[in-house]
């Protein structure tokens, strides 16, 4: 699954930091979803997607073929 | 159970089985108090650890929780299992073709073995830790 989590959250002027604290996880756990190497749960795609204000299929793009 | 409780309790435990393990070294016991010893120590190190970092991080003002934590840990349990299998299965086929006759306590066998295979468990944590 493909995200756009760094561009929104640099758009935005975050820091890792911020959007771990306001989503309530590790920094490593963003640093993972950002570089597309961990694929967030459910509860955690939501909470990213709202703290953005958008849709959560406009955060995170589903791929037919899983790396 | 509080925290303080539970922590008290399993510090308890490695206590014992690291006692537990010394003396099986005592008493002639190598490979089974070798194994005891060294899953704990291995265990109890690697918990130690977390704890301290999770302190720095809430030091920090920064939260903790890695959601990747079970994800990670599935990863290495399926990993070290496809390791032991491996390994194991050459231990079988080099033994079978060669043929040396050993003769081995089991029980020290088997403390061994599971020592080993909590080192490579902790390793492919570290790993995929690292990697992800």
């Amino acid at each position: 699954m493909e995200n756009h989590l760094r561009e929104l959250r640099e758009n935005r002027g975050i820091t890792q930091e911020d959007l771990a604290a306001r989503v309530g996880v590790s920094r490593q756990t963003i640093i993972s979803l950002e570089k597309g190497k961990y694929n967030p749960s459910i509860f955690l795609a939501f909470k990213l997607a709202r703290e953005f204000g958008l849709p959560i299929e406009e955060v995170f793009i589903y791929c037919e073929e899983e790396k | 159970m509080s925290n303080k409780l539970g922590t008290k309790l399993s510090w308890g435990i490695v206590l014992v089985l690291l006692a537990l393990g010394i003396t099986q070294i005592y008493v002639g016991n190598t490979g089974l108090g070798t194994g005891l010893t060294a899953g704990v120590l291995g265990a109890s190190a690697g918990r130690y650890i977390k704890g301290q970092k999770i302190k720095k991080l809430q030091a920090q003002g920064l939260n903790p929780y890695d959601e990747r934590a079970y994800y990670i840990a599935g990863k290495s349990a399926y990993a070290t299992l496809s390791a032991a299998v491996v390994i194991s299965a050459l231990f079988v086929l080099i033994g079978s073709i060669v043929g040396p006759q050993l003769t081995v306590n089991l029980y020290n066998f088997l403390g061994i073995c599971l020592a080993i295979m909590i080192f490579i468990y902790i390793g492919f944590y570290y790993y995929y830790n690292r990697v992800m």
